[in-house]
């Protein structure tokens, strides 16, 4: 393993728009079987792009953690039912 | 699938009452929690949330038993959201136009442009940061993302939610993501990382 500890950017992967675009569609559920496979093959070898691929997947994670959990007020659904039913 | 026919059914009031309970009230939390990502306040997005169960129910026979009634009642909320809501409310509008503006006039996004942010900046965020630059965006990006990757809508139910073609909903949301990590990039600065 040569490592090197330069910081590196987009242009170190020759292929960085199509990963990237393979990338989003993959995590998305939207990616072919042939782009998921193409993609998980690349990212074993390139550390751009799999390092894109960790950062995407984080905030995907961060998101869903952190902004799913708004409590309903207890009487919406009744109320909503109570308005509903009796304008009809 | 034939969509887009305009076909009125007439649903029986046992029917009508049916399907509000079972296929519409069941979305509620999730469109509590989609509203509250729009609006930011509670009582408006409890407003936000009857509003849009009264019109799916006033216009019920327009849509078919079975079908998608989620996406069917999130493309109510947002219109509701927009068309009415906004206009209503006596809160000025969070929204970065030249945001907006930038983008549509935009060509076409360079899908192959994103933003320099490392790993372990990203790691050692808690979630607040994620969410307050979500709040930060403008609304049209924040509800993709929201649709995306909170709601797990696909490109094309999204397409039909926000009536916009497939690749508008593929480079919004890039060009949201973008904006998102921009944030989130400036953020990292202040915490040293690089």
């Amino acid at each position: 393993m040569s490592d090197n500890s330069e910081k590196k950017g987009s242009n170190d992967c020759n292929e960085f728009a199509k990963c990237l675009q393979y990338l989003h569609l993959m995590l998305d559920n939207e990616a072919t079987e042939e782009q998921e496979i193409y993609l998980k093959n690349h990212i074993h070898k390139c550390m751009v792009c799999f390092e894109q691929y960790e950062v995407e997947k984080q905030i995907r994670e961060l998101l869903r953690s952190k902004l799913t959990n708004q409590k309903v007020p207890a009487d919406l659904a009744q109320a909503i039912r109570n308005k509903v039913f009796q304008s009809a | 699938m034939s969509e887009e026919q305009v076909i009125r059914r007439k649903y029986s009031d046992k029917e009508r009452k049916n399907i509000f309970d079972n296929e519409f009230l069941p979305h509620l939390d999730a469109m509590y929690n989609f509203a509250y990502r729009l609006t930011f306040d509670q009582d408006d997005a409890k407003d936000l949330v009857q509003d849009t169960f009264m019109k799916a129910y006033r216009f019920i026979n327009s849509f078919q038993q079975g079908t998608n009634a989620k996406a069917w009642l999130y493309r109510i909320l947002k219109n509701s959201f927009i068309n009415d809501f906004r206009k209503r409310s006596k809160q000025p509008a969070k929204v970065d136009y030249q945001e907006v503006e930038n983008f549509y006039n935009s060509e076409d996004v360079d899908e192959s442009r994103t933003v320099d942010l490392r790993i372990d900046a990203v790691k050692d965020m808690i979630g607040d940061e994620v969410s307050n630059a979500l709040n930060a965006l403008a609304v049209d990006f924040r509800t993709v993302i929201i649709l995306c990757d909170l709601e797990g809508f696909t490109y094309e139910e999204m397409a039909k939610i926000l009536d916009i073609p497939i690749g508008t909903v593929r480079s919004r949301l890039h060009r949201a993501r973008n904006l998102l990590k921009e944030k989130l990039k400036s953020y990292a600065l202040t915490m040293g990382y690089k």
